[in-house]
């Protein structure tokens, strides 16, 4: 009983000390250089936005060419993560673990945290926005989580072709004259091929942080991504959903993974 | 004295079964096996794929109606064995709600030496055909996650793949395994063609004329042992109103525009109709396509391009070798037939 309620004092004390600490490390256990096998982990927070707003399903946005649209389904695969260190190495997150799929409707989808990372300082980000051509033609054994075709990627697969959709956006384009409301659907894929050379889609981006990423056992900084879907209305020539309102498996979808790998910056670390 | 001995046997079996990882059954016999005069299978691994357990967990998957939306399809609505797995009589499958599609069913035999599947290709891996026909709205329009939800739901079904795999956890790709285990069983090696291959049958004059004119005119693609080179060419097959672009469409290519898969053509007397869109009733309109209805369309193939020259005796004669192809012991198979 007298334990008990010493305890109860002892506790407070630690838990003082631990937030002196916990604010104490941002300063001074990540500008020391890690030790060797230090790991720690590191957040990329994908945001979904539509110029200066968020990104809201179902909200009305002008695109670039003066076409009203709304957003009904954003989704997309971002895979092979790596991350560059300021002294210009590189760490590959383990293929396994480096698959995530977005989904604007999701908004736990939308923080990736990657664990395990060499404790470090992070200078930039690739990934790639799809799934690359050697998983997309692997075995169904290894085709877990977000590429389970029977559960998370189950909409984002084409089954009559077989592939991952990559890149998935669905909504509606306000029209000129009697047909004041047309359906757009932009599924794009493709990796390439197994038997004969197809499109490839598969896209890859590398994003400098404007402050370096300090990873440290005990710290984990997030990188805030935007993914600022304006921006592939925006890129010459100007897209326009109501002159070609379906694009899937065909050769204009090169165009389209073109426009989406152009949306993505990094606004801050912290 | 029986039940001595066995009941110490028993108990060593289940001690020995205990043995195991949960995710390796004990193993046994293979259900694949390698006809002689075969070629090594493209697909590796398949002895190890085919246990019995999971061959019989791919048959009852392959004979449910769970795996439709409204309980009313399996896949051997459409892939019926007394017809070499087609769908007998239809020119294009039927679905839910008696749905068309724009396709004639292919048969389901010698999957193990496929390279690709569907008769545009579009699938490369056995594994991942089931998704097609489950989620497509004019055939079982099923999600795949209700499909793997209703099997989660069923002690039968936790049973088979527990005996399959080890435990009773149902996921996406024990459930394509198992499928591949079952279709993979169905090989078609004992037709009378491959008696008289062996040496075991004579063939009649009128099937021996046809076998000369076959192996002139048709092998090149329709090559044995398989019956088919796993190409995919034009015909010449006059464009329907529905248009298929069949291999263009997969590879975006428009060389490939009306290129289809060349079929097997064993078990062919029964397949019937023939052609991707099942334009042809009979084996013998189909055989009499390359004489008389061969379209100058761009993109045929120059092995038929100016049509083939034959006697009308010539194409009963190449349709009575073909006969030969029919093989009545895989049409009749208990083993794969429902369970």
């Amino acid at each position: 009983m007298k334990l008990l309620f010493l305890g109860a004092k002892s506790v407070v004390a630690v838990l003082c000390l631990v937030t002196i600490l916990a604010g104490c490390s941002t300063d001074e256990e990540t500008t020391a250089p890690p030790a060797v096998d230090e790991i720690g982990s590191i957040r990329l927070k994908i945001d979904n936005v539509y110029g200066t707003k968020e990104l809201a399903l179902g909200a009305n946005f002008m695109t670039a060419g003066s076409e009203t649209i709304t957003i009904e389904t954003l989704k997309y695969f971002v895979s092979n993560v790596r991350l560059q260190r300021t002294d210009g190495t590189t760490y590959v997150v383990p293929q396994d673990a480096s698959y995530f799929l977005i989904d604007e409707a999701i908004p736990a989808s939308q923080r990736l945290r990657l664990d395990n990372v060499p404790a470090g300082d992070y200078a930039a980000v690739t990934f790639t926005i799809g799934v690359d051509s050697l998983r997309s033609t692997m075995d169904v054994t290894q085709r877990t989580g977000a590429l389970d075709v029977g559960g998370a990627a189950a909409g984002m697969y084409w089954t009559w072709n077989s592939g991952y959709i990559f890149f998935k956006m669905e909504g509606e384009v306000l029209a000129a004259g009697t047909n004041p409301k047309v359906p757009f659907i932009l599924h794009i894929g493709g990796f390439g091929g197994l038997n004969n050379p197809t499109v490839n889609n598969i896209r890859s981006v590398t994003l400098r942080l404007p402050e370096t990423a300090r990873v440290r056992a005990g710290n984990t900084p997030e990188v805030h991504i935007l993914a600022d879907v304006a921006k592939m209305f925006a890129l010459d020539p100007v897209l326009s959903l109501r002159a070609k309102p379906v694009i899937m498996l065909a050769q204009e979808s090169v165009d389209i993974s073109r426009r989406y790998a152009s949306m993505f910056s990094v606004d801050h670390v912290h | 004295m029986f039940t001595r001995t066995i009941l110490p046997l028993m108990v060593a079996a289940s001690l020995l079964t205990g043995c195991g990882s949960p995710t390796e059954p004990a193993s046994s016999p293979s259900l694949f096996v390698v006809p002689a005069h075969f070629p090594v299978p493209l697909r590796l691994g398949v002895e190890a794929l085919c246990t019995p357990e999971r061959v019989a967990l791919g048959r009852a998957l392959f004979y449910d109606e769970i795996l439709s939306r409204d309980y009313t399809v399996s896949c051997a609505s459409c892939h019926q064995q007394d017809y070499a797995f087609t769908q007998h009589g239809h020119r294009v499958s039927h679905g839910v709600d008696d749905r068309l599609g724009t396709r004639n069913s292919q048969p389901l035999q010698n999957l193990a030496w496929q390279p690709t599947f569907l008769w545009d290709g579009g699938i490369n891996d056995l594994d991942l055909f089931p998704p097609l026909p489950i989620s497509n709205p004019v055939e079982m329009d099923l999600s795949m996650d209700s499909a793997l939800m209703r099997l989660r739901q069923s002690p039968r079904y936790r049973a088979l793949f527990r005996a399959a795999e080890g435990d009773d956890s149902i996921s996406t790709s024990r459930m394509l395994k198992a499928f591949s285990a079952f279709m993979l069983t169905m090989v078609s090696a004992s037709s009378p063609y491959d008696e008289a291959v062996v040496g075991r049958t004579q063939r009649t004059p009128s099937q021996t004329r046809g076998h000369t004119l076959f192996q002139q005119h048709c092998a090149s693609c329709h090559t044995p042992p398989l019956f088919t080179d796993h190409t995919f060419r034009n015909t010449g097959l006059m464009p329907s109103d529905v248009n298929d672009l069949g291999r263009a469409s997969v590879t975006l290519d428009p060389r490939d525009a009306y290129a289809f898969k060349v079929p097997s053509l064993r078990n062919v007397e029964v397949t019937g109709p023939y052609g991707h869109d099942g334009r042809y009733r009979t084996v013998r309109e189909a055989v009499a396509h390359y004489r008389d209805n061969v379209a100058t369309i761009p993109g045929v193939d120059p092995a038929v391009s100016n049509g083939i020259l034959l006697r009308d005796s010539d194409i009963d004669d190449i349709v009575e070798f073909l006969r030969t192809l029919t093989d009545k012991s895989f049409l009749t198979k208990r083993e794969l037939g429902p369970p």
